[in-house]
């Protein structure tokens, strides 16, 4: 179905002297982004559309370019973190791009080249205390989780109404469940995350 | 039979524990238990594959691991969110050994042994339709055909609403069914004589090629059952949208509009309830309707149910039991007997515009 990749031959024969970034999205996630003829059918059926900077079928084209100021823009975008990855536009698009799976990669370029997006800090500081969460005790602790995001971000109040009524009801756990097999856990973490 | 492993996730140790509660009374009473898979961890949801996609692979394939020391044949999942995770972890996985083989030795566990992973959809079919179910999960249908309405046979003898209230009708419970053994005669004593809009969200349904859900846009799996369960599913336009996830502590806003749209349209479809198999979707339209209602500004009281506590209301089980009063909107349904009118049928639904 997807054929001879237009993005295969071009790294057969560069043209360029730097790694473009249609080239390195394809090396990373295996999509060919000159596949995209701008129908526009994820922007149509993308929740977040309304609320992003850059719609998911305009970033499409942006990173066409192979552009570095445009890949810059792209991984500086308020979008890449606004990507619920509710794979919608995934489903719907005709040459069957993982557009979910490039803003994945290209969330985790904007955090290596620290070009997030300065609105996107709750939802960063959020991702970071999940995974703190998941580090120390290879669960989700949400009491921790929680805390973790408010000395992020220093929303100490958001919430805090729902606390005694969650915890009335058993659905909050104050101390942590842990994996007992720490090795692994830790050992996952130092392999893949830097 | 194989043994059934059972994969809760984090959130239904916590926020979603009536999610869970509500399964394992379903599992007890119709006689088929769950065994825990042991030392279990985090499916690392959207955080790790917005962290690093060797992590979000690394951290179910550890759950594939656990369930194939444990023995287990085929992993119930009930949480979406971990659901998804795994089947496309184990998708990545077969389709490229070179990654298998780096987990493998990265989490120092075999990953080659095959496990079936169920949802909680696929699980009660087993229970209420077995027989019914395709181990192969539909794999060669065309997502885009029509939904595949009937798939699994109705039985017309089970008392929809309508049926209920006629006065002479026949429960057959113990004449004509004695040499019929019909699961849903046998388990579905309390029909859940109810208006129901079923919500998939995104992930029971997408990646579609991966998931293989009986249609991308227009799923009826769950309908089937809640059907099967003496509900009666409304025709709704929001079965698969997305309810905002993962944006629940850190854009409320986001969630307010996109799970309002999905509780307006259930409204004006006439639900009494929505249901959902998926704690995040859970979270976002009942823990956060305050929100909802500021953001919509209009009181939307329409209660929000996990699968198995409905199906588990059919069955007769006591909602203390199903975790009913651990709800954020107040859920008023109790045990229907089958014999007799619904009781106290609630008023319409509607969403109310402010004076």
């Amino acid at each position: 179905m997807k054929g001879v990749s237009p993005i295969s031959f071009m790294a057969e024969h560069p043209t360029h002297s730097v790694e473009t970034p249609a080239q390195k999205i394809f090396d990373h996630t295996g999509e060919s982004l000159s596949r995209c003829y701008q129908c526009g059918k994820c922007t149509a059926g993308c929740p977040m559309s309304e609320e992003m900077d850059i719609t998911p079928s305009r970033m499409m084209r942006m990173l066409q370019y192979d552009d570095p100021a445009m890949e810059e823009e792209a991984l500086r975008s308020y979008s890449v973190w606004l990507c619920l990855t509710c794979g919608t536009c995934l489903a719907r698009c005709p040459q069957e791009i993982d557009i979910p799976g490039v803003m994945d990669f290209l969330r985790t370029e904007s955090l290596r080249k620290g070009m997030m997006n300065p609105s996107a800090k709750n939802i960063v500081s959020f991702q970071k205390s999940f995974i703190d969460s998941l580090r120390l005790t290879g669960m989700l602790y949400e009491v921790g989780l929680v805390a973790g995001y408010k000395a992020r971000t220093w929303k100490l109040f958001q919430d805090m109404s729902l606390v005694p009524w969650l915890f009335l009801k058993g659905k909050l756990n104050l101390l942590p469940h842990r994996v007992k097999d720490r090795k692994t856990v830790k050992k996952i973490f130092r392999e893949t995350v830097k | 039979m194989s043994r059934t492993g059972y994969y809760p996730g984090c959130s239904l140790k916590g926020t979603a524990r009536e999610y869970e509660e509500s399964l394992l009374a379903v599992a007890e009473k119709a006689g088929r238990p769950l065994a825990e898979i042991a030392d279990w961890n985090c499916c690392g949801a959207t955080a790790a594959h917005g962290t690093s996609h060797e992590l979000a692979i690394a951290l179910p394939a550890r759950v594939l691991a656990q369930a194939i020391t444990g023995g287990m044949e085929e992993l119930l999942v009930p949480c979406s969110g971990c659901y998804n995770r795994l089947m496309v972890t184990r998708h990545e996985l077969s389709r490229d050994p070179a990654l298998r083989d780096k987990i493998s030795k990265m989490i120092g566990a075999d990953l080659k042994t095959p496990v079936r992973i169920l949802n909680v959809l696929e699980w009660l079919e087993t229970i209420l339709a077995p027989g019914t179910e395709d181990p192969d999960h539909v794999a060669d249908q065309d997502p885009g055909q029509d939904p595949p309405r009937g798939d699994i046979p109705v039985r017309d003898d089970v008392p929809t609403q309508g049926d209920a209230l006629k006065p002479d009708h026949d429960s057959g419970h113990s004449d004509a069914g004695d040499h019929d053994p019909d699961p849903v005669r046998e388990l579905i004593t309390h029909p859940f004589n109810h208006k129901v809009a079923c919500y998939y969200g995104c992930f029971l349904t997408r990646p579609v090629d991966v998931l293989k859900p009986d249609s991308a846009e227009y799923p009826m799996a769950m309908d089937q059952l809640m059907e099967r369960a003496g509900a009666t599913p409304v025709d709704w336009e929001f079965k698969v949208e997305c309810c905002g996830a993962a944006f629940a502590v850190s854009r409320t806003t986001t969630i307010a509009r996109l799970s309002g749209l999905i509780l307006e349209n259930a409204v004006r479809r006439g639900a009494e309830a929505i249901i959902v198999a998926c704690p995040l979707c859970h979270a976002n339209m009942d823990l956060r309707r305050d929100a909802i209602q500021k953001e919509r500004n209009r009181e939307i009281d329409l209660p929000v149910l996990y699968l198995p506590q409905a199906i588990g209301l059919a069955m007769g089980i006591e909602p203390r039991q199903l975790g009913l009063h651990r709800h954020r909107v107040p859920v008023t349904f109790s045990l229907n007997p089958r014999n007799g009118a619904p009781d106290q049928k609630p008023e319409p639904r509607t969403a109310k515009q402010p004076a």
